[in-house]
């Protein structure tokens, strides 16, 4: 099978501009990263229960979603994100760490998926958007956690989570 | 292992385009390797170095402005370079594409090549590669999948 490898400073340059990039023009046009939060309407990272989707067509846009029943925490760039900034890459590498604020669950349920999504444009359109599996610690999941029942009304976190690129690709 | 939606890659590979600036400058090589030696599979690990490798170069491309552009979500070849003539007898097997301009070669990519009829990074008229013969690259292009 034939694979591509890349280096960190490819990865951190990739990863860089999907994060924090303001106005990059990339051939489906602007976009703004995943952790871009001045201006309006921002972008959202949210944690939900169910099957977890295998595509992104559940979602017409950042509002505006099928499995609105599902979500249990959300983290809204325009309030959750104030105060010091909670995403951080180290320069030339590929290690991006999330801290995002306590944060009361909205619903309740078992984990199961993670969706972040950053606006296009000045509007609610998705640009960029990412989903994954969200399990128990040792489950090899996306995210793991310690416990993945959420109840309504309490308050999550999340500390140090550990984002990083992979070096190899297969196709 | 998550997953991301075309406007993702598309935006992350022009972020690597735009850094690795040397890829479209004539601080930019592409070499060809031998089956001789094994593909770098782990560049975080062990960063790639061109004289770690050197027995077993077989063609080296001198990049100039122009060479590479993005097209959707893949970067590929906008112009192909000049052929160059071949110094060293065997079978190509991976190709690296690298910057040179900073001494090390900070922004690496590193894939197959194959025939035009396979699916590497690096597409060749043959693979059996003799000494002193000129060889062209047909297409380099790659993606994050």
């Amino acid at each position: 099978m034939a694979s591509i490898h890349i280096s960190t400073y490819a990865a951190w340059s990739f990863l860089r501009t999907t994060l924090f990039n303001v106005g990059i023009v990339s051939p489906m046009g602007q976009s703004y990263g995943l952790a871009y939060r001045a201006g309006s309407y921002y972008g959202y990272f949210r944690i939900l229960k169910g099957t977890v989707p295998t595509d992104f067509t559940f979602a017409t846009d950042m509002l505006n979603y099928t499995r609105t029943a599902d979500k249990l925490l959300e983290w809204n760039g325009d309030l959750s994100f104030a105060g010091s900034y909670p995403i951080t890459l180290t320069n030339y590498t590929n290690l991006v760490t999330i801290n995002l604020p306590l944060t009361a669950a909205t619903g309740s349920g078992t984990a199961s998926w993670f969706w972040w999504t950053a606006k296009k444009n000045e509007s609610h359109a998705i640009g960029l958007q990412m989903l994954g599996t969200i399990g128990n610690v040792g489950s090899g999941l996306d995210i793991e956690i310690p416990d993945t029942n959420v109840v309504t009304g309490n308050s999550y976190r999340m500390q140090d989570v550990r984002w990083a690129m992979p070096s190899g690709f297969t196709y | 292992m998550a997953i991301v939606n075309n406007h993702f890659k598309q935006a992350g590979l022009a972020g690597i385009l735009q850094q690795a600036s040397a890829w479209n400058s004539s601080g930019g090589r592409i070499n060809i390797y031998s089956t001789g030696v094994a593909k770098p599979t782990n560049l975080y690990a062990t960063p790639f170095s061109t004289s770690t490798y050197s027995a077993y170069r077989m063609l080296t491309y001198t990049l100039t402005s122009g060479t590479f552009i993005q097209d959707g979500a893949t970067i590929r070849f906008n112009t192909v370079p000049s052929a160059v003539a071949a110094s060293l007898t065997g079978t190509a097997s991976w190709a690296a594409l690298i910057d040179i301009s900073s001494g090390l070669p900070n922004y690496t990519v590193v894939g197959d090549v194959t025939l035009s009829t396979g699916n590497g990074m690096v597409y060749l008229p043959t693979l059996n590669i003799v000494s002193g013969t000129s060889y062209a690259i047909l297409e380099c292009s790659f993606t994050i999948s």
